[in-house]
């Protein structure tokens, strides 16, 4: 149990690259060892993957076009 | 477009006009994902945007070329996305118990999500997370920012950032539930 708590500390970090390689290789060794850990890690990348490939939210060109020009109006006002 | 050259860094800073529409150009499509996604609500992206645009060129003598121009435009966004949020929706900020959202359940209205496909499903989960947890997801897993870069944008320590990114990716995780074995 501790060291499940110790893997959920440091999970996300060795998803991300960031984890040492002593930390690392403690990590692999749980995860083999522990069903739930290694179901936890699975789940981890397969969000980290659905976010990367979340499509960008596409601003409508009517309101770019609108965005444009109240910007210049706002700046040429100012200036 | 790379705008990072010295010369239009000097440029920027010097307020070019030319150039700020360039960048308008560049990345407005960008900044109006993350905005959208920090406040859930399309209306009023378009004055956090011409907020956003205005102050970064107002202030752009300000801009040293540290970071770069998107990371300095991102972190007024957020900015500027959060004082929206406080201003028009302060019920947002009441605390949230994570575990609440442990236990939340969902129900019929929710069930009709399962139709909807993967993307649909992670855009709701995540706008089920508390801001501080939406914005740190957005930023690293969506826009994917390093660690060193969200905390510049959100003006916070590296190891802020990184426990609100662990405790972000394991709220979600609880949020989406089964969900994630057909991702």
């Amino acid at each position: 149990m501790k060291e499940c708590k110790e893997a959920y500390q440091c999970i996300c970090d060795y998803i991300d690259g960031d984890l040492d390689q002593e930390h690392a290789a403690k990590l692999e060794e749980h995860i083999n060892e522990c069903r739930q850990c290694r179901k936890v890690l699975e789940d981890l990348r397969k969000l980290k993957t659905a976010c990367r490939e979340q499509k960008e939210i596409r601003m409508p060109d009517e309101m770019k076009k609108r965005l444009k020009s109240i910007i210049n109006e706002k700046i040429n006002t100012k200036e | 477009m790379h705008l990072n050259s010295r010369r239009e860094q000097e440029q920027f800073s010097e307020s070019d006009h030319d150039l700020f529409n360039r960048i308008v150009d560049e990345y407005s499509d960008r900044l109006y994902s993350i905005i959208y996604r920090i406040t859930n609500n399309r209306e009023n992206v378009l004055d956090i945007l011409q907020n956003t645009f205005y102050k970064a060129y107002k202030n752009a003598d300000r801009f040293r070329g540290d970071s770069s121009i998107y990371t300095y435009l991102v972190s007024i966004a957020v900015n500027e996305a959060r004082q929206y949020l406080r201003k028009e929706k302060p019920h947002l900020f009441m605390p949230i118990e994570e575990n609440l959202i442990r236990k939340r359940h969902y129900t019929t209205a929710d069930e009709r999500m399962i139709r909807k496909d993967r993307r649909a499903l992670l855009e709701d989960a995540l706008s089920k997370l508390p801001e501080k947890y939406r914005e740190v997801i957005i930023l690293r897993d969506i826009e994917e920012f390093s660690i060193k870069e969200t905390a510049e944008i959100m003006n916070e320590n590296e190891s802020t950032i990184k426990t609100r990114t662990r405790r972000g990716r394991f709220l979600l995780r609880d949020l989406l539930e089964s969900k994630i074995e057909g991702m």
